[in-house]
């Protein structure tokens, strides 16, 4: 019976463990405040991650210290480095620039212990539901979908075909564009990731419906793959797809089967709002890296954490109002301004081409 | 607060594996089917517990129907691979677990599909009594394991192991056992699921992962097989070795392959020089 | 709608000649060695990114020839680092399939660290031009992979059949024994195996990296792939097992066609669940057991 006395004894330290934490309240005000960085630092999602984590670095906010953690793109690891940060870092506020699952398995948690979460990256709709202490700066992918939609309703587009990736991003857009499509959905194929390689039979299927325009919705790289096999299968009519699933390193991946993509592009990255284009320059000066939209998000959350720290402290829900009431901050990304359930407010998105090697703006 | 909340969390997380690894050691250690659909087990429990508790069930009873649910999935993979052995029963069982995970993602009037399942109410509101809850439950589970591998019926399952043929002629239904073995395993994982889903208060089919199955496996070859001593060890020691690597200064984009890297080497250095693991008592058939 | 099905047979070929790349080394090893070795699939992976790395600093062709030789290394220190200490041990086929699942992982995170995360394209063919076949189209890269299939096929064939190295690794295949009393000596028939499977894997992995990009997971959803082609044709016949991943490149294809795509790895595993419930040997293979 060594086998239950060791499980007791296990047991009992467990007890122990939990009874010891009730007290013991550590409050140092001398030390910086810290704020949490979570993201996907490895794994296939890496590079959401380590665009925000580029932003942040970038920010270079002398009165916050940032601590990054990998939450792996998975909601056990994610939660558990929330724990971490949030129990023995300490930390004030926390960064995502996160995959879904993980954003809401620990932005869950972090409502409950009423500490302010800015998401940069997770695209699912559930996130809006979460709580007060949960801010978004990132425009939607239900505004990305709406965008589609509507370019294609102005261009009198009658037939429509939907490629999406089975994910929440990619569900979110395509949800969004049907409500929004006035015309006729003659064509809805998704895949996932595993075997994104091979979207060939899909295209087939919607090759066979004659539509006037196909929107792409990917997320990731897989993007120049799934672009590449559309030209190779000769579908001629228009591709429309967000700015947001389609970065420019795919876009350069996919080279010549890129020409004459349509995707939505907010302001920062169709240079329309100065501050983005200063930031973008100077990014590119000093890393020799194109700022992508999320790079843009990642350093506005530090700096707004940052000038916020310098008002509140380590009062928590002294942050959350201030991020709350925050009018017409004028970052890199573009203005943000959070709606009752913590979304940013955005104007209407445009559309941009790419042709012979650079976008232009068509709406 | 502080250091002893981030240790109740990791107990929680560890109590669960815990729980994982005895019941995947009742199956591949005592009776010795190489059964990769462990993963499946657990999230068919999360995703009943979740479906369920979303309803609005009282928690005990979607413990319940958890476990019971589990008990049906083990029953029923045992029905068609009855058969099979070794390399085939891997692959069948491999098989399954992607199957549950196209039925996660594609029954979306039922699971959500990709956009997965938020909100589900937890267990109880503090990690303490959580903590409290499932080690309770690891212990109960621990007991009724090694009750069951020490009793007659586990003794039956060890000489179907060794000697399927033998224990055919002294008139033992091979098919009965194994499938009892299954369905124990299978309704433990379940249970796992359970609180996963309890305590994560989200899923999606990411649940069924192929990850958490090789974690699995090194947490059972690492403690020994057919030891639920070792299970245990096992489940503690892999699941709480990477959490060091937070606090030694690693970058943390290395962090994550380091991990990983780390249960592939133990998994394999295990074999190679320690094929019993820490504990075990037979070798992998 | 004759094109369509020309197209769909097609998209069926092509999917199918990646994944019996694949299946042909899985299941050579598989039927010398008596063991599923999950991680060629690393192999697999490994020839790709072989191939991207050597393409940047040299010419296609010492490339292609560089990313071979490493990736056959690659593969026999794989197969002398652990599976031959296990087989010194004589471990259970068991341990070794959980062992080449370690592996695996292992390969892959060394290509996450090593490379990192994001996607990469080979750069080798930027100009890929379509052609037309009974209405299908079919890309060069694409004519390049199914002619190099059917080649190495025929080559191997040859080799299994023809040569006295065939004949020594088809008679330890058989029979390890009673080869090891006419004299074939079976660790030297064990090298040339990995050899052989490790060359097909890097072939196919840099073909496969040429037609679509790379990411570090790749080689895993490629071996998924490859084994349950091979487990349908039958896993210990290199023949069957090609055949059997041209079926499954076939009946995926048109499979998707009738069902919502969502489907489609479902379609693969079911087939896979079904054929070792009713016919674990595969259409060609015999049932192995080990030694």
């Amino acid at each position: 019976m060594k086998l239950v006395n060791e499980l007791f004894f296990s047991l009992i330290f467990f007890i122990i463990v939990s009874a010891c934490s009730q007290n013991q309240e550590m409050q140092t005000q001398s030390v910086p405040i810290k704020i949490g960085f979570l993201g996907p630092l490895t794994g296939s999602q890496a590079v959401y991650g380590q665009w925000g984590r580029e932003g942040v670095e970038f920010a270079n906010a002398s009165n916050i210290k940032i601590i990054y953690e990998d939450s792996q793109c998975d909601p056990k690891v994610g939660l558990s480095a929330f724990t971490k940060l949030t129990e023995l870092d300490n930390v004030d506020g926390i960064i995502s620039s996160d995959c879904s699952s993980p954003t809401i398995a620990y932005g869950t948690v972090a409502q409950q212990k009423s500490i302010p979460v800015i998401v940069v990256a997770a695209n699912s709709p559930i996130i809006s539901n979460i709580g007060d202490f949960v801010f978004r700066i990132r425009y939607s992918s239900e505004q990305d979908g709406k965008a589609l939609a509507d370019f294609a309703n102005k261009q009198g587009w009658k037939n429509l075909a939907i490629l999406y990736q089975d994910n929440d991003a990619g569900r979110g857009y395509a949800a969004e564009t049907k409500k929004n499509y006035q015309g006729t959905i003659v064509a809805e194929e998704n895949y996932v990731l595993a075997s994104a390689s091979d979207v060939r039979v899909q295209l087939a299927k919607i090759q066979t419906r004659n539509p006037d325009v196909l929107v792409v919705l990917s997320q990731g790289d897989d993007g120049a793959v799934i672009l590449k096999q559309i030209k190779e299968a000769g579908i001629k009519s228009p591709l429309l797809t967000s700015g947001t699933a389609f970065p420019q390193s795919t876009i350069a991946a996919a080279g010549a089967s890129a020409e004459g993509l349509y995707t939505t592009v907010g302001m920062y990255e169709s240079d329309q709002w100065q501050k983005g284009s200063e930031f973008k320059e100077k990014f590119n000066e000093q890393t020799g890296k194109n700022g992508a939209y999320f790079v843009a998000l990642g350093y506005d959350a530090a700096n707004l954490f940052s000038q916020i720290a310098t008002t509140c402290g380590k009062d928590k829900t002294c942050i959350r109002t201030q991020l709350a009431n925050t009018k017409l901050y004028e970052g890199a990304s573009g203005e943000i301004t959070f709606d009752e359930k913590g979304e940013l407010i955005t104007g209407s998105l445009r559309m941009r081409q790419w042709r012979n090697g650079s976008w232009n703006v068509v709406s | 607060m502080a250091f002893s909340a981030y240790l109740i969390h990791l107990g929680i997380l560890s109590c669960m594996y815990v729980m994982l690894a005895i019941s995947l050691n009742l199956a591949l250690g005592f009776t010795g089917m190489l059964n990769l659909g462990h993963v499946a087990f657990f999230g068919i429990g999360a995703y009943i517990t979740a479906i369920l508790s979303m309803q609005g069930l009282p928690l005990w009873l979607t413990c319940i129907l958890a476990i019971i649910g589990g008990l049906i999935a083990g029953i029923l993979l045992a029905f068609p691979t009855a058969r099979l052995r070794g390399d085939y029963l891997a692959l069948a069982t491999l098989g399954f677990t992607f199957i549950m995970a196209a039925i996660a993602r594609n029954w979306q009037s039922l699971t959500r599909g990709a956009l997965g399942i938020p909100g589900i109410p937890r267990l109880v509101a503090s990690n303490e009594q959580y903590l409290f809850w499932i080690s309770l439950s690891t212990v109960i589970v621990a007991l009724l394991v090694s009750w069951l591998t020490k009793s007659s019926i586990g003794r039956t399952l060890q000489a179907i192991r060794d000697d399927e043929l033998g224990a055919m002629v002294l008139g033992k239904n091979v098919f009965a056992y194994r499938m009892l073995a299954l369905g124990v395993s299978a309704s433990i994982a379940a249970l796992a699921g359970f609180f996963f889903a309890h305590f994560i208060t989200f899923i999606d089919p990411s649940v069924f992962s192929i990850d958490d199955l090789i974690l699995m496996f090194a947490m059972v070859i690492l403690g020994g097989l057919a030891s639920n001593k070792g299970s245990v060890i096992g489940g503690v020691i892999i699941f709480l070795l990477p959490e060091p690597l937070r606090f030694i200064g690693f970058s943390s984009s290395i962090v994550g392959p380091a991990r990983a890297i780390l249960f592939a080497l133990i998994l394999i250095g295990m074999l190679v020089y320690r094929p019993r693991g820490i504990f075990g008592k037979v070798d992998l058939s | 709608m004759s094109s369509i099905l020309a197209q769909l047979l097609l998209n069926g070929l092509i999917a199918g000649a990646i994944y019996a790349l694949v299946a042909a080394g899985f299941s050579l090893i598989c039927s010398v060695m008596k063991f599923m070795h999950f991680a060629h699939g690393g192999v697999v992976a490994a020839g790709a990114y072989f191939l991207f790395m050597f393409s940047q600093w040299f010419s296609p062709v010492p490339a292609i020839l560089l990313a071979l030789v490493t990736t056959v290394l690659f593969g026999v220190f794989m197969d002398w680092s652990v599976y031959k200490q296990l087989r010194k041990r004589h471990a259970s086929n068991a341990v070794l399939l959980i062992a080449s699942i370690g592996l695996m992982i292992l390969t892959t995170n060394l290509i996450l660290i090593g490379f990192g995360a994001d996607v990469k394209t080979i750069p080798l063919a930027q100009h890929n031009p379509v052609y037309t076949i009974l209405g299908a189209r079919i890309t060069l890269i694409q004519v390049v992979i199914i002619a190099t299939s059917a080649l190495l096929f025929g080559l191997l064939y040859y080799l299994m059949k023809c040569t006295r190295l065939g004949k020594a690794l088809r008679a330890v295949a058989d029979n390890n024994a009673i080869a090891q009393t006419v004299g074939i000596n079976p660790s030297r028939m064990y090298l040339a195996t990995f050899i052989l499977g490790s060359a097909l894997g890097g072939i196919a992995g840099m073909l496969i990296g040429l037609e679509q990009n790379l990411y570090p997971s790749m080689g895993l959803s490629l071996v998924i792939k490859g084994f349950t082609g091979a487990v349908i044709g039958g896993v210990t016949s290199v023949h069957g097992s090609i055949l059997g991943a041209l079926v499954l490149g076939m009946v995926e294809n048109l499979g998707i066609w009738y069902l919502p795509s969502g489907y489609k790895d479902a379609i693969a595993f079911v087939l896979l669940f079904v054929f070792l419930l009713l016919k674990p040997e595969g259409i060609l293979g015999k049932r192995f057991e080990r030694g």
